[in-house]
């Protein structure tokens, strides 16, 4: 029951921070909504068994800010908030986008699965704190010093 | 009724939708470079999914260890080539 809450509640803040991204004007407010997009999905990697690949996909994600917060202010008119009149919402595209996802969803919903259910009790969340450990601090000491040399690199280009 | 494999795969579907509308309906290549990596977390999300079919199967986390060091390359490489067409164009939008 826990699962299916955390579930649902990880899977609106996916759905609504990839619709931003999508369909903000703003690039820096897509920006950010990308980074927490791909934080909720490693969220979803924890209840799926696959705790490592979670902390290697934060690391993902603080390659895809360097990339972003290093190019970005070098492209200084994005940083203006004028929205570009180029992106325009075409509706023929998310017809056909939203008829694609149907299709697709209603496949999965009519396949016969073999075994349907996930087995959520073979999973411990105690492995992140005991056996992952390391892993966790050293993640962290990577992404502060990514974090510090990004700032760094920073200044750096703007005296 | 709990959340089994299709509710995973309805998800990853849905971020797939979404990628393919910001890479065909956007002119921006940095909108068009987070589409891309919109489609490669909807496929991530499906590895790791049909990892943990009928059991928990550790291979399919190997391949999601090749495939996520080769995403990191890959997005790397993006970022270098909408730099250098900033440089030569002086302008991050596509051309019609």
């Amino acid at each position: 029951m826990t699962y299916d809450i955390i579930y649902y509640v990880f899977a609106v803040v996916i759905v609504l921070s990839a619709l931003v991204c999508a369909f903000s004007k703003n690039i820096m407010r897509s920006a950010f909504a990308l980074f927490l997009t791909l934080i909720a999905v490693s969220a979803l990697y924890v209840i799926l068994h696959s705790e490592l690949f979670a902390l290697v996909n934060i690391l993902f994600i603080s390659g895809i800010a360097i990339m972003i917060l290093i190019f970005i202010p070098k492209i200084k008119f994005l940083f203006s908030t004028e929205e570009s009149q180029l992106n325009k919402t075409h509706f023929i595209s998310v017809i056909t986008i939203s008829l694609l996802v149907a299709i697709i969803s209603s496949i999965v919903a009519s396949t016969r699965w073999q075994r349907f259910e996930i087995n959520y009790d073979v999973n411990s969340y105690t492995l992140i704190f005991s056996k992952f450990m390391p892993l966790v601090i050293l993640v962290a000491i990577i992404a502060s010093v990514i974090i510090f040399l990004t700032k760094f690199i920073l200044k750096k280009n703007n005296s | 009724m709990s959340v089994g494999i299709n509710h995973f795969i309805f998800l990853s579907a849905v971020l797939f939708g979404l990628g393919i509308y910001t890479i065909i309906g956007n002119k921006n290549i940095i909108k068009i470079y987070f589409g891309i990596v919109l489609l490669l977390s909807a496929s991530l999300i499906n590895f790791v999914t049909f990892s943990n079919f009928n059991g928990f199967n550790p291979e399919g986390q190997i391949t999601i260890f090749i495939l996520s060091a080769l995403f990191i390359l890959l997005i790397f490489i993006g970022g270098l080539i909408g730099y250098n067409y900033y440089k030569q164009y002086g302008s991050i939008e596509l051309e019609q």
